[in-house]
């Protein structure tokens, strides 16, 4: 295994994806620049307001969008700045991506299914899938960590709070 | 008379009046005996007036009908999480919304196409709470005509603040007002009306929108005066307060805040009927009515007849003032 | 006065104010530790537990349970990286950093000292400036207010450290943020992608807990199983705490009236005051460069802040019937459903109210101090809990936190979006702190500004014939400028030496 915090050089393998932050730079200006743009446009398309002292709802939407825009393009600019520049630039790593990109999945899968599965049950499922993805592989951690989180929430939520759990 | 006598004096001529009145429905009808736990589902969060009210109201309808009343809170949308929870419930009874004025100008505006007041049942109207028009005490202007014919010096430089944006319940009250007087007034929207009043207080805003209950205290203290009612009927609590039309101002008096209780289309009337019985008889509660006699409101007793009526001559009148304001076309 | 005290005082001749004061401050202790439920939350749903009781016993549980609620949200700020409020964001720039270098302990002890200092010191300002500093806040208008938040985002534009462009870029992301939902002046609906859901603006916790809390549950997975972390036990129970007080006193002391004189102005509040304090307390120090590694000043700062920004809030609902923040807004509805109608009279009419909710603010500080001394050595335990271990609870409680928030699902699909969006932030360096802050102070800047051209004609003279809104706004020209300034300088003297 390499030293990950020194390590540099573009990688694309299953337990490391990195980049240098420059060109990663780049990539999020041109995503923010879109959704700035459809930000603005949608500002634009505002009613005007029917008293005619108020600058509308558009009107800060507007002008921020402008401001962001700028700020979003001076950026990129001095990412480009910084590929050009000699200077050793600095490097992003994701380590164990695929577990990452589970996790991610994980969360998007209990946003979607808490309400029909119910909490306790939703819990423990992704509690212990969480727990999986991050490397845990003891059979009575993997098991004891869930059901000690699901009583915990059962005294908090339902029996002190009362609040209307699915 | 002081102010507070006063109070206590209508505190027990309401509770007295409400009290044989549930009594009198009661033995008319059959009681409503749910078969599970009652849902109160509510469009506010947590601690707001709505909130403070529902949980009062079922606290003592439950030992009226036997069952466990739960509140909901589902906030969101301008009310639409909470319909949307009601109109898919089965009309059983046991899911049930609270409704004030902004679900009927919501519907008219932001959700019309999504919910419509065809939707649902009405099924009681429980609290009735006039809008006034005030100003700090050190305040030149004394009465709706002086506001009136300041505006008309002005040219419409008066700023009137209150709850809401343009088209939201105060701000119909104040065009309403406009059209009767032949005047502007320039509205300043607020989120909340303690700010409201504290923008009064501090000079920001000439004139201060809000229902009687968070400005009680000031007209109490002295520091507020009070302008108009938009009622048909002078206050209980500030007898000194004209109406509108009092003052000669032709303002509709059915433009009132309201607190009622929905429920999900196709509810049979007669259980409609014993579900308003129970919540009238609740109301006539001690605690109850110290909580409304405190919040300034006052109690009505329509039920699903009289509740559907109501609501159907409100949202007419909502229309047409929408429309007028160029906030909605038809 | 002393007299309206002693009749505070002679309430805890009752028992059931007793219970009421130590149930409230540990359930505020608890709530505020769990990502997802703050002092607002907490205190809404302890109301309906209020109904059977005397006002007096419901009010000091209340109190104790927000004041203990605010300090609550540290606790999981410094140790998992996740504020659970945004009063508590402040808090993890250095709380966390102690954690990672296994002084949990010491900064969990110094978080609740300068607390119950904060509270101490404001509840002293409170009995004897209630009343004027309310008054006094009333001539906040919406021109002060507009520049009041152009301070606090100039503040934390100048805490940022990395890059001020990416800075300005999530400032405007937070500002944009703040823009979803139904405009306050015209109803109209604005970016909110013909969805109701979104009218009533994004929630904020949600949001909060997703930035933070989730994406250091992605940034643990990454992590893996390995590296486990070693917390040193802190010493004996009154040794760290009188040196960590006497070295931090003019931070603590400084913070705790800067906490309080924000929290008194209606609508700004702990969140604004410990971001506030926090900046002062950096740009004063003498180890500037500490702050954001683990300064213990830091902490303090901000939790002594946050926490006087209670008795702040307290002020003019207690003066006026004006409540300072959403929290307090919430007490008046359980004051309503006493019988009780805050107001102007309160202080005349019903005074055991106000003097008792004083004194047990004073009689709360020890109760709170030493729960949380006590729970510092349990909760200093965390940090060796193994990593799968912890990365499992925190998004466990997040999505239990989240729907409890509300008690729909739009809260946790917000959570989540934002949970995967504040990884990706993380790992471009984007700073997450200017968009928390812009998302809490964007609404108030672009309401008060429309709200103060509105109301005076259109004409924009409102903005500096006031001499409070000139010098707020002096104040934020200044502090957005100074750092640029010094780092161009910085800059220079590098490009001159080389």
């Amino acid at each position: 295994m390499e030293d990950y915090k020194k390590a540099l050089g573009w990688r694309l393998r299953w337990d490391v994806v990195r980049g240098s932050l420059p060109v990663l730079d780049l990539i999020g200006c041109a995503a923010l620049l879109a959704v700035f743009w459809q930000y603005y446009a949608q500002a634009r398309a505002l009613p005007a307001p029917l008293n005619q002292i108020d600058i509308g709802a558009g009107g800060f939407p507007t002008l921020l969008a402008v401001a962001t825009l700028i700020a979003i393009v001076a950026v990129a600019v001095s990412a480009v700045v910084r590929v050009l520049d000699p200077v050793p630039v600095t490097w992003v790593s994701v380590r164990r991506p695929l577990y990452v990109l589970a996790t991610v999945g994980l969360l998007v899968l209990q946003s979607i299914y808490f309400e029909q599965l119910g909490t306790l049950p939703s819990v423990l499922m992704f509690a212990f899938l969480t727990m999986l993805a991050c490397g845990e592989r003891r059979p009575l951690h993997l098991i004891g960590v869930p059901f000690a989180l699901g009583a915990f929430i059962y005294v908090v939520f339902n029996l002190a709070l009362a609040v209307n759990l699915p | 008379m002081t102010i507070s006598n006063l109070k206590k004096l209508m505190l027990s001529v309401s509770c007295a009046a409400t009290l044989a009145l549930g009594l009198a429905q009661g033995a008319a009808a059959e009681d409503w005996a749910p078969d599970g736990p009652v849902e109160f589902v509510l469009h506010t969060k947590p601690g707001g007036g709505v909130d403070v009210y529902t949980r009062t109201l079922a606290k003592e309808l439950e030992p009226l009908i036997g069952q466990k009343v739960v509140v909901v809170n589902a906030p969101g949308g301008g009310g639409a999480t909470q319909m949307a929870k009601v109109r898919a419930a089965k009309p059983d009874g046991l899911t049930l919304g609270v409704n004030t004025v902004t679900h009927f100008t919501g519907m008219l505006t932001n959700l019309r196409g999504t919910f419509s007041p065809d939707d649902f049942e009405w099924i009681a109207l429980s609290q009735i709470d006039p809008i006034l028009f005030f100003v700090a005490k050190d305040s030149e202007l004394n009465s709706i005509t002086d506001l009136v014919d300041l505006a008309k010096a002005n040219g419409g430089e008066v700023n009137i603040g209150g709850f809401g944006p343009v088209g939201s319940m105060q701000n119909i009250g104040m065009t309403m007002l406009e059209e009767a007087a032949g005047v502007k007034f320039n509205w300043v929207a607020f989120e909340s009306t303690p700010d409201i009043i504290a923008s009064v207080l501090g000079g920001h805003v000439d004139i201060g929108v809000s229902n009687l209950g968070p400005a009680l205290e000031f007209f109490e203290a002295d520091r507020l005066k009070g302008l108009g009612v938009l009622g048909e009927k002078r206050l209980g609590t500030l007898p000194d307060m004209q109406t509108f039309g009092e003052q000669g101002y032709d303002v509709d008096t059915n433009w009132l805040q309201v607190r009622g209780v929905f429920g999900p289309k196709g509810m049979p009337l007669e259980l409609q009927q014993q579900i308003a019985d129970a919540i009238h008889k609740a109301m006539a509660t001690e605690s109850y009515q110290t909580y409304a006699r405190a919040s300034g409101v006052e109690d009505s007793d329509f039920g699903p007849v009289e509740y559907s009526e109501f609501v159907k001559n409100l949202t007419t009148l909502a229309e047409q003032q929408l429309t007028a304001a160029g906030l909605i076309s038809n | 006065m002393f007299e309206s005290l002693a009749i505070g005082f002679s309430a805890f001749g009752d028992p059931m104010v007793w219970f009421a004061l130590v149930f409230g401050a540990l359930a505020g202790y608890l709530i505020g530790a769990i990502p997802g439920l703050g002092p607002s939350l907490g205190v809404a749903l302890l109301i309906p537990f209020t109904y059977g009781m005397d006002p007096v016993v419901s009010i000091v549980g209340l109190v104790a349970l927000y004041a203990a609620a605010e300090y609550g949200g540290a606790i999981t700020a410094i140790l998992i990286n996740s504020p659970g409020t945004a009063a508590a964001v402040a808090t993890s720039w250095d709380g966390y950093p102690l954690t990672q270098q296994g002084r949990a302990g010491e900064a969990l002890t110094v978080s609740i000292l300068s607390s119950g200092a904060g509270i101490f010191v404001s509840t002293l300002l409170l009995v004897i400036t209630a009343v004027p500093l309310s008054e006094f806040a009333l001539r906040f208008g919406p021109g002060e207010y507009f520049a009041l938040a152009l301070v606090g985002l100039s503040l934390v534009a100048g805490l940022s450290d990395g890059s001020p462009l990416k800075g300005t870029v999530a400032m405007g992301i937070g500002l944009a943020l703040a823009t979803i939902g139904l405009d306050v002046q015209t109803g109209t609906p604005r970016f909110t992608m013909g969805n109701p859901e979104f009218f009533e603006g994004l929630p904020l916790v949600p949001v909060l807990l997703g930035l933070y809390a989730l994406s250091e549950v992605l940034f643990m997975i990454e992590d893996g199983p390995s590296e486990k972390l070693k917390s040193t036990p802190i010493g004996g129970l009154l040794a760290l705490p009188v040196k960590a007080i006497l070295g931090l006193k003019t931070a603590i002391l400084r913070s705790s009236v800067l906490g309080y004189a924000i929290g008194v102005i209606p609508g700004a509040g702990a969140s604004i005051a410990s971001f506030v304090s926090y900046a002062v307390s950096k740009r004063l120090s003498k180890t500037p460069e500490k702050f954001g590694k683990g300064s213990l000043e830091g902490v303090a700062s901000s939790e002594a802040a946050n926490n006087s920004a209670v008795a702040g809030a307290l002020a003019p609902l207690l003066a006026l019937g004006i409540p300072g923040s959403p929290t307090t807004a919430i007490m008046i509805g359980a004051l309503m459903v006493q019988g009780i109608q805050p107001g102007p009279l309160l202080f005349t009419k019903s005074p055991e109210i106000p003097y008792t909710v004083f004194v047990s603010l004073w009689i709360g500080v020890p109760i709170m101090v030493l729960i949380g001394l006590a729970g510092a050595r349990i909760w200093a335990r965390v940090a060796n809990i193994p990593r799968p271990a912890i990365a499992a609870i925190v998004a466990g409680i997040c999505y239990v936190g989240a729907y409890a928030s509300h008690t729909t699902m739009f809260p946790v699909h917000v959570m989540t979006a934002f949970g995967v969006l504040g990884y990706i932030l993380r790992k471009l360096e984007i700073p997450l702190a200017p968009i928390i802050l812009a998302l809490v102070l964007g609404e108030m800047m672009e309401t008060n500004f429309r709200r103060a051209l509105i109301s005076n004609k259109g004409e924009w003279d409102i903005f500096y014939t006031s001499p409070m809104t000139v010098i707020l706004i002096l104040i934020a020209i200044l502090a957005f400028a100074l750092p640029g300034l010094s780092q161009l300088r910085a800059r220079r003297a590098k490009a001159a030496a080389l």
